[in-house]
């Protein structure tokens, strides 16, 4: 069964929502105040579990991932596990002994990177955020760990891309991602109007095959977008089709890719801050094997239901091909009546 | 009354620096890439694979690595799909770790 996220079957860790910075676009509202936190145990339970059920790779983000004292035990032990694990961090916390736990286990780690110096200071919200996380990156080279950047697009940046790139190739980064602004979290108050639209997706999407033709292959550069068309072409992949008969007796990552772990232990399908309505339910108070049989008994017809919408409307006519899925889904999902809501009996 | 000017689209932007497209050239451009893009990703059989690939392969010499990497992989060159990620989440990278006579491809 395809997924969004292709072949790979991904659980997304958010051990905590501490986090030396408070960006702007943070969707987990993550910042030096807050103090969520998951025990180690639960996070483990959560990996040991997924792998299980056929997940193949642990990305674990947060909060600020590097502030998680267990972050090296944990990507040593899902490694060993065989498991491909990413660590997505602002960079800024890189040490020598942080360094060592990532080259315990970490596949990838993603850097966030909102543009030149001047915009990733503001979106980030510190002065020396840039100057800071470009000083450290020395310790990955030199401990040869593969790294590369997470830029967040919004209505007003495409034209940074280009620095970018450059500067990320310039360091010796292995994959640049491109993601659209989701305006979900403290983006929603402090960045309320700028979620690229359909036309600097198409802009954004044109200057990134043309920076990846460049980078050739010493850089992946890779945009989270979907084309209207291939969505429509592809209803299974994004959820918009019945259950299958089977799927009961199948593994959960055929349901559901990404799936995520939030700091106070609640598991949501698709990403952070997904309707709580549709989630699975909490790992602190109830076992993984539980929650997903549940969760298939009440929640996975809805859900496909709100992912049927989304894709319904997505082959209607549009002025430009791309949508933001994730995005899309999670609105649908916020203004959905569950039957409960409305009445009938389930 | 003074308004506060509206920020330039990063689209703008890119059209001041002689770098952007109109909509209509925009739109024919983002039509070609994007059977391009669709194109390029690799699938092996007919279905997307695992993006990591390891192994360790013996040949007789160095001529026939690619013949060994064609093998293992059996491009056909059909697409790929698109993956589309959550907020926080990079890709895993397609990778093809290849180990002959200890010389990594």
């Amino acid at each position: 069964m395809a997924a969004p996220t292709g072949a790979t079957r991904i659980l997304q860790v958010h051990p905590l929502r501490t986090c030396n910075l408070r960006c702007l676009h943070c969707y987990s509202e993550s910042d030096p105040g807050q103090r969520e936190r998951l025990p180690a145990e639960v996070v483990w339970e959560a990996i040991t579990s997924a792998q299980a059920e056929g997940y193949s790779v642990v990305g674990f983000s947060g909060g600020e991932p590097l502030l998680y004292e267990p972050l090296g035990e944990l990507l040593r032990a899902t490694r060993n596990l065989g498991l491909r694990v990413s660590v997505t961090t602002n960079g800024m916390l890189l040490d020598e002994r942080r360094v060592a736990w990532l080259r315990e286990g970490a596949c990838l780690v993603a850097i966030s990177l909102d543009g030149m110096p001047e915009s990733h200071n503001r979106m980030r919200g510190s002065p020396r955020a840039f100057e800071t996380m470009q000083d450290k990156l020395h310790l990955l080279r030199e401990a040869g760990i593969a790294f590369g950047f997470i830029f967040t697009l919004t209505q007003f940046n495409c034209d940074e891309l280009e620095w970018v790139a450059a500067f990320a190739r310039e360091q010796g980064a292995q994959l640049l991602q491109v993601h659209a602004l989701d305006v979900v979290g403290r983006a929603r108050d402090s960045l309320g109007n700028a979620a690229p639209d359909g036309r600097e997706l198409a802009a954004a999407f044109v200057e990134t095959m043309r920076l990846q033709a460049e980078a050739g292959d010493m850089m992946t550069v890779h945009f989270d977008l979907l084309d209207r068309d291939f969505l429509a072409e592809n209803p299974g992949t994004f959820f918009s089709t019945p259950r299958s008969a089977d799927a009961a007796f199948r593994p959960f990552a055929e349901s559901i890719s990404p799936l995520i772990l939030e700091a106070d232990g609640t598991l949501v399908p698709l990403g952070h801050g997904f309707p709580r309505a549709f989630a699975l339910g909490n790992l602190r108070t109830s076992p993984f094997p539980e929650l997903i049989q549940n969760w298939r008994d009440t929640r996975e017809g809805e859900f496909r239901s709100v992912c049927r919408e989304v894709w319904q409307e997505a082959r209607a006519p549009a002025e430009w091909p791309f949508i933001n899925w994730y995005s899309e889904v999670r609105q649908r999902a916020a203004n959905w009546k569950l039957p409960e809501e409305i009445g009938i009996a389930t | 009354m003074a308004t506060k000017p509206r920020s330039k689209t990063g689209s703008a932007k890119l059209s001041s620096a002689g770098r952007g497209f109109s909509a209509a050239k925009l739109s024919a451009l983002v039509a070609i890439l994007k059977k391009y893009k669709l194109d390029k990703d690799i699938i092996i059989n007919g279905k997307p694979q695992p993006d990591f690939i390891k192994g360790r392969f013996t040949t007789k010499d160095s001529a026939a690595v690619v013949d060994v990497l064609r093998r293992v992989i059996q491009f056909n060159g059909v697409s790929k799909g698109i993956v589309i990620l959550p907020n926080g989440q990079p890709p895993v990278i397609d990778r093809f770790d290849v180990e002959i006579r200890g010389i990594r491809a």
